[in-house]
């Protein structure tokens, strides 16, 4: 059904305590979004790779799960869907399927509905913990019955053109009637248990980068005493508002020693995009210039210890640990050469910060990556390869010196 | 317009944030033609910077010193193109004579620079934002090195698409204005940074 990649595996193994973490956060909101997604994924890819005669690689797995985890918890499904067709057909499809994107399919499904559908995706954010029950800020509905029949049929309709059981007589049917049926069980089942969460009730609720930003005059307060409640441990353990998948710090970087220890990941670009922003950050912060976003990142009148929280907080805030740990490490949109790489993850990083800070949008990972991948192929061309006659040439001459 | 305008964040502004080719889209046909080779590529982006730099200045001072005081401001579309075509004979010239193998790769573009949108574009915008002698010099240097980091950037990425099993359908210029796409919504992210008026 799939075609075997042991890597791509290793990266959804890494995966699977991050989405566990984010079902206790955000319940049931995260199956149906990762639902269609995955739903949607698969079947893009099994109708572009149908044209080709290939079968469906795994590696659409990993772009499936990193994309859902990168979207809001409570965004609209069939934006979700959007996503995950533009995902796969734009950003891997057009270019020849797997192995040939020039951008990373994941984000660029993500940056396309960012921009296209900027208020769904800035204005869904849940209330983290209780599998859900706490509610969610405006625009969305929580789960509607429609929603969820949407996945349902989504799913059933992937694993019927997969399996290649539609030829059987009766098979599409039946499959229909239990998705639906299926469906509605769940819904009573949840809906009765108060598993669901509330209705109707809207709970505003921002992610700690908007609070940073914008924060002044009356608003102030608030925000201080939002960012008392949100400690440095909090944000670690990821117990904050945020993308379904971006909130825990410590699982991340958990999943980032795994794949570097299984050398599934490189550890350049991961190291390059964390160092280089925090150390951009912390040369914004102490000049003054991140005051821009607020009074609060003013560097005046905080002691070097309050400094040091308020630079972690801000890198521990939004998906630049996620991006950095899954997203940069992409072995097919990142270049080859190893100085490359240490080029590419400073420009992640850079470009990451500078864009939280200077420009209209409150996280700028995507872009980032985007902007990495765009000019990924010309680092390549342009960085010296690596040589192998010197690499060879420089022990020897270290030897005939000593 | 101001003369406050921090010329360091006017020059960022014209390679990142208002990016000729990705933010205002002009330059486009010769960015996609030109974009097959690598070489080439470099050879237009320089050429496409010193038109830029040169025509710039050539025309603010057009403008300023001949226009304005005669009272000639409806001339200045023709006048503006006149001193661009002239400024691209000389380049062909001076190309022709310094690298016939740059001047073979570059072929008919190299007349083309002529009306590429990028080179009128920003002249007009430096009447519009009304920018001092300095600032025309550093927008057009900005713009020009903007036009050809995208070019290079864009040539690196079609090596690379060239070899994959691209759709039928979509091959050479489709799949290159998807890649652009691309681009400028990557380029997106820095909207709303810095201010070049």
């Amino acid at each position: 059904m799939f075609q075997k990649q042991a890597i791509m595996r290793k990266v959804v193994y890494s995966l699977i305590p991050i989405s566990l973490w984010s079902l206790y956060l955000y319940g049931w909101r995260v199956l149906a979004v990762t639902g269609v997604v995955f739903g949607v994924g698969v079947l893009s890819e099994f109708v572009m790779e149908k044209a080709r005669n290939k079968k469906v690689s795994e590696a659409v797995l990993v772009t499936s799960a990193l994309l859902a985890l990168s979207l809001p918890p409570g965004v609209p499904l069939w934006v979700a869907a959007v996503a995950s067709a533009f995902a796969v057909v734009m950003g891997k499809g057009v270019y020849g399927g797997f192995g040939r994107n020039i951008f990373n399919p994941a984000i660029t499904g993500r940056i396309f509905t960012y921009i296209s559908f900027p208020l769904l995706l800035q204005t869904t954010w849940m209330i983290p913990g209780g599998f859900g029950t706490l509610g969610m800020n405006g625009q969305a509905t929580s789960s509607s019955i429609i929603e969820a029949v949407f996945v349902l049929l989504i799913i059933g309709v992937a694993f019927l053109l997969i399996t290649k059981n539609y030829e059987k007589k009766g098979f599409v049917l039946w499959t229909i009637l239990g998705s639906v049926a299926v469906t509605i069980l769940l819904y009573v089942i949840t809906a009765y248990s108060g598993l669901l969460g509330p209705e109707i009730d809207v709970v505003a609720t921002v992610t700690p980068l908007e609070i940073y930003r914008g924060a002044t005059g009356e608003t102030l307060p608030a925000a201080y005493s939002y960012l008392r409640e949100n400690s440095l441990l909090n944000l670690f353990l990821g117990r904050r508002s945020g993308s379904i998948g971006e909130s825990s710090i410590l699982l991340i970087s958990l999943a980032g020693i795994y794949l570097i220890y299984t050398k599934t990941a490189n550890w350049r670009m991961i190291v390059m995009t964390l160092v280089s922003a925090a150390l951009l950050t912390g040369i914004l912060f102490f000049t003054g210039a991140m005051t821009r976003l607020s009074p609060m990142m003013s560097p005046e009148g905080k002691t070097l210890l309050e400094s040091l929280e308020m630079i972690t907080k801000f890198l521990f805030s939004g998906s630049l640990f996620f991006v950095a740990v899954f997203m940069s490490t992409d072995p097919v949109s990142a270049p080859n050469k190893p100085s490359s790489q240490l080029v590419y993850g400073l420009l992640i990083g850079g470009v990451t910060i500078v864009i939280r800070v200077f420009s209209g949008f409150p996280e700028g990972t995507s872009f980032g990556i985007l902007i990495a991948n765009t000019f990924a192929s010309l680092i390549d061309e342009v960085m010296p390869s690596p040589k192998k006659k010197a690499k060879a040439a420089a022990p020897a001459q270290a030897s005939a010196k000593a | 317009m101001s003369p406050i305008l921090n010329p360091f964040s006017l020059f960022f502004a014209s390679i990142f944030t208002s990016n000729i080719l990705l933010a205002n889209f002009l330059g486009m046909c010769s960015f996609i033609s030109i974009s097959k080779d690598m070489k080439s590529s470099n050879g237009l982006g320089l050429a496409v910077t010193f038109v830029l730099v040169i025509t710039g200045m050539a025309n603010w001072a057009v403008l300023h010193l001949i226009l304005i005081p005669l009272g000639l401001e409806y001339l200045r579309y023709i006048v503006f193109i006149v001193v661009i075509a002239a400024v691209v004979q000389i380049l062909e010239m001076v190309i022709d004579r310094v690298s016939p193998a740059l001047y073979m790769s570059l072929g008919i573009f190299l007349p083309l620079i002529t009306v590429n949108c990028a080179i009128l574009g920003v002249v007009l915008f430096i009447e519009i934002r009304a920018y001092t002698f300095v600032q025309s010099i550093i927008f057009s240097l900005g713009s020009g090195l903007g036009w050809w980091l995208a070019i290079m950037a864009l040539s690196a990425i079609r090596k690379k698409v060239d070899k994959a099993p691209v759709p039928a359908g979509l091959q050479g210029a489709g799949i290159t204005l998807i890649t652009i796409g691309f681009m400028a919504m990557a380029f997106i992210g820095f909207s709303g940074m810095l201010q070049v008026q």
